[in-house]
C-alpha cells in the first residue's frame, strides 16, 4: 500500500472506527486510538484490502479486523478485565449496522443527536453536560437535582432513550 | 422507550463526545508513522517565520480592513489551538496549512496568491474563499464543513477535494459582480454538495464542477461556448444534460435546456453552473446576466455532420451524436477528448475545447438570420422577416437600421393600427414609443412584415453600439 493508500483509507475510517472502539468498551480514548492504530496497520498489511469492495464494504471489514483486536485485547488486560466476548461483540455489531450506520455512515445519527439535545429542555440538558461534560459523580448530580443517586441513574438512561427515540424519529423522517 | 445495552452505550459513547470533547481525533500522522512512512508534516517544509512574513503581512492588511484577526505563523499541528473565526489568511508566494475544528477534523491548506476567512461554527467549519484556491480534507463523520465562495457554497461531511476562484473579484456592477469569475471545484475523495443562486448538486469523487461567469463565443443547437469575461482565446463547450436512457427508450438531452440555449444570444453575458458527466461539462443553470454588448446573433449555426464544420462546428462533442455509455462514433472525439480529461491543479475546467475560429471574415455572427432580399418595386420578395442590426438614422416615425456595412440601410415603420386617420387610425402607439426610446447606434432586433414598406411588428433594443 502506497503512502497516499493509507492516508486516504484513515481518512475514511478512523473516526468510525475510534466510535466503534469506545462502544465496544475500550476503557479510554487512549486505548482507542492504540486500538484504531492497530486495525488501520493490520489492515494497511493484509493483501485483503486490495479485493476489499467499496467504502462500505471496506469499512465492515476494518470493523472485523477492528473487534478481533478489542477480544485479543480483552484477554491482554487481565488485571483490569474487559467483559467482551465474541457473541457479546457480535451482538455489539449488530446494533452498530442497525442504527448507527443506518444511513450512510453515521454522521446522520450524529447530527439527528445533536439536534435532539437542542429540543431537552434546561434542566435536563444541564444533567448531561455536568456527568458527560464536567464528569460530576452521581452524588453530586443528586444534590443537585434533590434526587437520589438511583433516580439520578435512572434520570441518564431515560434522557438517553428519549434521545434516541428522538434520533430514530428524525432518521425516519 | 426501553434501550438494549448496546443503544445505551452508543448513546454514552456519542453524548461523551458531545459534552465531553472527545471527538474522534485524526491519527493520520501517527499511523503514517508506525508504517514507518513520513508523516504529512514531514513531507512538506515547516514553514520558517520569514517564508510566513508574506501572508503575516497580508493578513494585518486584512486585519484593518476586514476587523479580522492577525494569524502567526502556523504548520501542520504545531499548535494545537484553533484559529479564531474572523480571522482572515491571506498568502503570497507559499501555501498556508491549517487544522480547523475540534481536535483539527478540518485540515485546509490555503494556496498561494488566496485569501480565506474563517467563518463557521464549532463542527460546522467554514472558511470563505474570496480568491484562489484552497484543498479541503475532512475527517469523515465529525462535523460538517464548507467552503462558501461568491459563486456558491461546497458542503461536505467528510471528503478532500478543492475550490478554485479564477478571474479577478469584481466590484458591485448591479448583478453582474461575479462577471469573469470561475469557481471549479474538484473532488478526489467522497462528495459535496455545491450549491448556489442556481440550486444545487452534488458531486463525487473524481468529478468537476462549478460556476462561470462569462460571454456566450458560440451555440449550436445543443451546445454553448462560453468564455470567461475578459479572457482572450478558448471558449469552453457546455452541453445539457442527457436524460432517459439510450435515443431508442427516448433519451436525448434535457429538452429544457435545449429550449433555453435556443434563446440565448450570442454575445451574451451569463452565469453558468455545470458538472461534469459522461466526461464532459454539462449544464446545471444558465442566467443571462446581460444582452450582448456588440452585434447580437440570434439564431444557431445550422448543425452539420462533425468533420464537415469550420469555426464553431469544431466545437461540437461527439457526445452530441451519442448517448451515455455508447462508445464514441467518430474520429474526431479524440480531439475533444483530450482536452476533456480531467485538469492538473484545478486551473481549468475539465473541459477545455480547442480555440474557436474566427467566424467568416470576423465581423459576421456566427448563427445569421434568414435575411429578406431588398423589396424592390414590382420584385417578388418576402413578406417577412427578422433582421438584426445597428440603427444608423431615426425619422418622424421611422428608423433605418443597417444589417452590415455593406449592405444599404432599410427604413422601418410601425404597424398602422385602427382604420383610417379620420377613424382613429394610425402608427402602432406602442411601437412609436419604442422607437423614441431607440437611439441612433442601438443594435435592435426587428420582426418585420411587408406592408407598403417594411412594418415592425417586434422591436428589441440589445445593447449600444
Amino acid at each position: 500500500m502506497t503512502r497516499e493508500e493509507l492516508v486516504t483509507l484513515v481518512r475514511i475510517h478512523q473516526a468510525e472506527l475510534y466510535r466503534y472502539m469506545r462502544y465496544l468498551g475500550a476503557e479510554s480514548p487512549a486505548a482507542a486510538e492504540d486500538l484504531v492504530q492497530e486495525t488501520l496497520l493490520a489492515a494497511c498489511r493484509s493483501a485483503d484490502l486490495a479485493t476489499a469492495r467499496d467504502e462500505r464494504g471496506q469499512a465492515a471489514w476494518l470493523r472485523g479486523i477492528a473487534r478481533n483486536l478489542f477480544l485479543e485485547h480483552c484477554r491482554r488486560a487481565r488485571s483490569d478485565p474487559v467483559k467482551a466476548d465474541s457473541a457479546s461483540v457480535e451482538a455489539a455489531e449488530a446494533t452498530w449496522v442497525g442504527e448507527f450506520l443506518r444511513q450512510d455512515d453515521g454522521f446522520d445519527y450524529v447530527e439527528a443527536l445533536r439536534h435532539c439535545l437542542g429540543k431537552l429542555d434546561d434542566r435536563n440538558r444541564r444533567v448531561l453536560e455536568m456527568h458527560y461534560g464536567e464528569g460530576k459523580s452521581r452524588p453530586e448530580l443528586a444534590a443537585f437535582c434533590t434526587m437520589t443517586e438511583d433516580g439520578i441513574k435512572s434520570l441518564l438512561r431515560r434522557l438517553r432513550a428519549i434521545l434516541a427515540e428522538c434520533v430514530k424519529r428524525r432518521l425516519a423522517s | 422507550m426501553e434501550l438494549n445495552d448496546d443503544e445505551d452505550r452508543l448513546l454514552e459513547v456519542l453524548l461523551r463526545e458531545e459534552f465531553g470533547g472527545e471527538a474522534p481525533p485524526d491519527l493520520t500522522d501517527r499511523v503514517l508513522s508506525a508504517a514507518g512512512l513520513p508523516a504529512r508534516g514531514a513531507s512538506a517544509a515547516v514553514p520558517s517565520a520569514r517564508r510566513w512574513l508574506v501572508p503575516a503581512l497580508a493578513a494585518g492588511v486584512a486585519l484593518g480592513v476586514l476587523g479580522g484577526l492577525l494569524i502567526g505563523e502556523r504548520c501542520w499541528g504545531a499548535r494545537p489551538d484553533p484559529i479564531p473565526r474572523g480571522a482572515v489568511i491571506s498568502t503570497g508566494e507559499q501555501g498556508w496549512r491549517m487544522r480547523l475544528g475540534k481536535r483539527g477534523y478540518c485540515n485546509v491548506e490555503v494556496q498561494p496568491q488566496s485569501t480565506v476567512r474563517v467563518a463557521g461554527a464549532e463542527l460546522a467549519e467554514e472558511v470563505v474563499l474570496e480568491s484562489g484556491g484552497v484543498a479541503c480534507e475532512v475527517n469523515r463523520g465529525v462535523g460538517s464543513f464548507a467552503v462558501r465562495t461568491e459563486s456558491g457554497v461546497i458542503a461536505v461531511q467528510g471528503t478532500k477535494f478543492s475550490v478554485t476562484m479564477m478571474g479577478e473579484q469584481a466590484a458591485d456592477t448591479g448583478g453582474t459582480a461575479m462577471a469573469g469569475r470561475q469557481m471549479v471545484v474538484r473532488v478526489v475523495l467522497g462528495a459535496v454538495l455545491m450549491t448556489g443562486a442556481w440550486g444545487s448538486a452534488t458531486l463525487y469523487s473524481g468529478e468537476d464542477g462549478g460556476t462561470v461567469c462569462g460571454i456566450i463565443a458560440s451555440k449550436g443547437e445543443t451546445w454553448i461556448g462560453v468564455r470567461p469575461e475578459g479572457q482572450e482565446g478558448d471558449a469552453t463547450l457546455y452541453l445539457p444534460q442527457w436524460k432517459g436512457g439510450l435515443p431508442a427508450a427516448g433519451g436525448g438531452f434535457d429538452k429544457e435546456m435545449l429550449a433555453t440555449i435556443k434563446g440565448l444570444l450570442v454575445g451574451s453575458k451569463v452565469e453558468l453552473a455545470w458538472k461534469t458527466m459522461e466526461d464532459h461539462p454539462r449544464i446545471l443553470s444558465v442566467k443571462v446576466l446581460a444582452a450582448p454588448e456588440k452585434k447580437p446573433e440570434v439564431a444557431a449555426a445550422p448543425e452539420k455532420p462533425l468533420g464537415e464544420g469550420e469555426g464553431v462546428r469544431k466545437h461540437r462533442h461527439p457526445e452530441l451524436d451519442r448517448p451515455p455509455g455508447e462508445g464514441p462514433k467518430v474520429a474526431d472525439v479524440a480531439k475533444v477528448a483530450e482536452v476533456a480529461k480531467p485538469h492538473g491543479d484545478g486551473e481549468r475546467p475539465a473541459a477545455e475545447v480547442a480555440k474557436p475560429k474566427p467566424h467568416g471574415d470576423g465581423e459576421r455572427p456566427v448563427a445569421e438570420v434568414a435575411k429578406p432580399k431588398p423589396h424592390g418595386d414590382g420584385e417578388a420578395g418576402p413578406k417577412s422577416g427578422t433582421v438584426v442590426g445597428v440603427i444608423v438614422a431615426k425619422g418622424e416615425n421611422s428608423i433605418d437600421v443597417r444589417e452590415n456595412k455593406d449592405t444599404p440601410a432599410e427604413t422601418y415603420r410601425p404597424m398602422w393600427k385602427g382604420g383610417l386617420p379620420k377613424e382613429g387610425g394610425g402608427p402602432d402607439r406602442d411601437m412609436l414609443k419604442l422607437f423614441a426610446s431607440a437611439k441612433v447606434n442601438d443594435w435592435v432586433k426587428i420582426d418585420w412584415v411587408w406592408h407598403e414598406g417594411r412594418r415592425v411588428s417586434k422591436l428589441q433594443i440589445a445593447g449600444r453600439q
